[in-house]
């Protein structure tokens, strides 16, 4: 009868074992069924991201190597040789007469220019580009390494053509009447400056800035830009003896 | 001198002109010094005029007889000058002592002459024989007048350009300088 008791005992033990172990796994299931897809989706998720993070830095690599490369081209650099090329060309016009520029080239008076009045066959000279009055504004500064081959006995140094006021007649708009101040540095360790009060006039056709001595005053130098580098903010100057035009020096200005 | 009609009064315009030229160069010498008396064109015309002399290899050679010639010549009209040029034993002008000094002082002369487009460094160079004129018993600034006047007679004979205006509107000032440090 002993043998029989512990045989019972051991099936109840058995059962409820079972029992339990059936109830753990129960719960389990419900408690694991949610929290198991939420990490194998987050597990993807950051998969992606991985993924996406070496896309990028190989991406970053390639934009590296791609910088190490030269760089475009300035389009202001290719405008200066485009209009130093033309300017080598000779398609120039004669005395008093200006380039009509575009596919076929014509010579016009410069006096017809900017007037209000198209003389070109393709209407440049009316162009709101070639009649910009930029280069007259007042406070432009045109600045250069000046060198000297007569008049002035100097090593090359700094020259300065400051524009102090400007004027366009409404009868007479083909020309800017200006007034200009040419400045240079005479002895760099006293720093004495020497000023020329000039006046004179811009010409669009020829795309110059004529300045000779101020009234009254002794006719020592004029100055003579060409704005040759297709823009208003480059030019090819030369400082002239007022009367025979004859070149003392020159410099390449820029706009300051 | 202007509107002058008659023939016989053109020479005398163009004397009056001339006279009146020189004075003015002669009177800018003296008031500024920077823009108009050697000016920028005055040195290089001269340092132009001055190369010529210099085309053959063989230069100082011709250094050497040109400026022996210089120094005798001022010893002949300066005859207190020779005892000056002893130490270079200017009694035997051919002599190695003489031809080596006259060598020295034409060379000093090319580089005054190459020294003209840089103010700056002519200034130092001037004040640098000055002070070895000055060190010189007995030199006087007369000496220097004179040996300018036998320069520029010399140098027409010599160069088949020169500007008279030009070379002594430049020497006047070179030879001042020079002996600006002399006491008599």
């Amino acid at each position: 009868s002993f043998g029989y008791l512990w045989q019972r005992q051991v099936s109840t033990i058995a059962i409820s074992v079972t029992m339990w172990y059936v109830l753990l796994l129960v719960g389990l299931a419900a408690a694991a069924t949610d929290p198991y897809k939420e990490r194998g989706f987050k597990y993807i998720v950051s998969n992606q991201k991985l993924h996406i993070n070496q896309l990028l830095e190989e991406l970053h690599e390639l934009e590296e190597k791609f910088e190490k490369l030269s760089p475009d081209v300035d389009p202001k650099d290719v405008r200066h040789i485009r209009a130093r090329i033309h300017s080598l060309e000779h398609d120039e016009c004669p005395r008093h007469q200006g380039q009509c520029g575009g596919d076929v080239p014509q010579c016009i008076n410069d006096l017809l220019f900017c007037d209000g009045h198209k003389d070109c066959r393709n209407g440049r000279d009316e162009d709101p580009e070639v009649c910009s009055e930029a280069v007259t504004h007042v406070g432009s500064s045109y600045t250069g390494l000046a060198t000297w081959s007569s008049c002035e006995e100097s090593r090359p140094h700094n020259a300065v053509v400051t524009i102090t006021a400007s004027q366009r007649k409404d009868f007479f708009p083909a020309r800017i009447w200006v007034r200009a101040v040419l400045s240079f540095e005479i002895d760099e360790h006293t720093h004495r400056i020497t000023t020329i009060p000039l006046r004179g006039y811009y010409n669009f056709g020829r795309r110059a800035l004529v300045l000779g001595p101020e009234r009254g005053q002794k006719a020592i130098y004029g100055v003579r830009c060409h704005f040759d580098l297709g823009d208003d903010d480059h030019a090819t100057c030369h400082i002239v003896n007022p009367a025979s035009l004859h070149e003392c020096g020159h410099f390449t200005a820029t706009r300051y | 001198a202007s509107g002058s009609l008659s023939n016989d009064t053109i020479p005398t315009s163009k004397m009056l002109r001339l006279f009146v030229l020189l004075g003015f160069a002669v009177s800018c010498c003296l008031a500024s010094e920077r823009q108009f008396c050697c000016s920028a064109e005055d040195r290089h015309i001269v340092e132009k005029q001055w190369e010529v002399l210099w085309g053959d290899t063989e230069s100082s050679k011709l250094k050497i007889g040109f400026g022996s010639l210089l120094l005798q010549r001022l010893a002949k009209e300066v005859p207190e000058v020779t005892a000056l040029f002893k130490k270079v034993n200017i009694e035997h002008p051919e002599s190695g002592e003489f031809a080596a000094h006259s060598l020295r002082i034409l060379n000093a002369l090319d580089m005054i002459i190459n020294l003209l487009d840089d103010p700056e460094a002519l200034d130092a160079a001037l004040d640098h024989l000055a002070d070895q004129h000055h060190d010189r018993e007995g030199v006087k600034k007369a000496h220097f007048k004179t040996f300018g006047q036998i320069l520029h007679a010399s140098l027409p004979r010599v160069l088949d350009d020169y500007n008279a205006m030009s070379w002594r509107s430049c020497f006047k000032g070179i030879l001042l300088k020079i002996s600006s440090k002399l006491q008599g």
